[in-house]
């Protein structure tokens, strides 16, 4: 089993954890690299999500604040390959692949709802999860959880309610 | 045919009463509540209440309506989320007048553990509340006793409209 299946010069670091391959690629590259992913066999689109490194406390420092994972499957050879790209905080942007993969229409606009990540290239980006008129992405971590505060309880003094201007 | 005759004739067999004591009977025994579960307390609230074992049938509420038309009781079962919250608003208004809300569990009392920015931190923010019920979930009992306790308000509530 090899680790990466992508031309070397578009990987920028590769892995295998708990058995499961994975790539960090370029945002420049995804497009392409999704297309030969699925040439490829990976025909199986599972999930995409998005990962908030605000504050992370991890061992290695993430080289951007945001990060892509997708997760495909080839179902003829029961394998399963995890592409990772890392975002800036500053341009939170990405292509979208729903041309590539249909499924990831919705899973894009879920992401933009809940991170603000903007998806070039996708016909209908509106929220998915949250009222339209919704102000703000409560999933990054500098979103305030929101609620009402709680007499008595040890977070009284510091809870914010309010969401953050947009 | 005089009142004479009429006592004659039927003797013991006459009760009187007011117009808002009748109304208010028949109200309290027929409470129809609507078919609406948000969350994990409809399957405690509407179905394990509504099943044999519990049988809210016992105090004439087991005709639930899919339809608010036809509903005079919300019982509000579950979390209510920011995005739900004007859809409940609006099968409340729905809802022909006399009508009722019962607010069932923590979640729908208070955002019970979801204190957070999706979640409406009470019911009551949005449609007026005549009984709630803590617990999560409450048990069934916990919900006849509620619809009990409906009963009575119904009952001394009469024909006057609501306030």
């Amino acid at each position: 089993m090899t680790t990466s299946v992508l031309p070397d010069d578009t990987v920028l670091a590769s892995g295998v954890l708990a058995g499961q391959e994975w790539v960090t690629i370029r945002r420049e590259d995804l497009r392409d690299s999704m297309r030969a992913l699925k040439a490829q066999g990976f025909e199986s689109y599972l999930f995409m999500t998005c990962v908030d490194h605000l504050a992370t406390p991890v061992v290695e420092k993430p080289p951007e604040r945001f990060e892509l994972v997708y997760q495909l499957r080839d179902m003829r050879a029961h394998r399963e390959y995890r592409v990772r790209v890392f975002i800036p905080e500053n341009d939170a942007t990405a292509p979208s692949l729903h041309d590539i993969y249909a499924p990831a229409n919705w899973d894009e606009r879920e992401t933009w709802d809940m991170f603000g990540i903007a998806f070039e290239g996708h016909p209908d980006l509106i929220r998915i999860l949250m009222p339209d008129d919704w102000v703000g992405h409560p999933l990054r971590r500098d979103f305030p959880v929101g609620g009402e505060p709680v007499d008595f309880s040890e977070d009284h003094e510091t809870w914010q309610t309010a969401p953050p201007e947009a | 045919m005089g009142v004479e005759q009429l006592t004659e004739v039927l003797g013991e067999n006459i009760l009187t009463t007011t117009l808002g004591k009748v109304i208010g009977w028949g109200r309290a025994n027929s409470v129809w509540p609507a078919q609406f579960g948000l969350a994990c307390c409809a399957i405690e609230g509407l179905m394990h209440t509504a099943g044999p074992g519990f049988d809210i049938g016992r105090f004439g509420s087991e005709a639930m309506r899919a339809s608010p038309r036809q509903s005079d009781l919300m019982i509000v079962a579950g979390r209510v989320s920011q995005k739900m919250a004007p859809v409940l608003r609006q099968l409340y208004d729905q809802m022909p007048e006399p009508k009722w809300v019962i607010s069932m569990g923590a979640c729908a009392s208070t955002g019970g553990v979801f204190n957070n920015y999706a979640i409406l931190q009470g019911v009551d923010k949005i449609v007026p509340v005549d009984v709630y019920i803590p617990g999560c979930p409450p048990r069934p009992e916990d919900v006849i006793n509620a619809l009990m306790i409906l009963q009575e308000k119904i009952k001394a509530q009469g024909i006057r409209p609501r306030l």
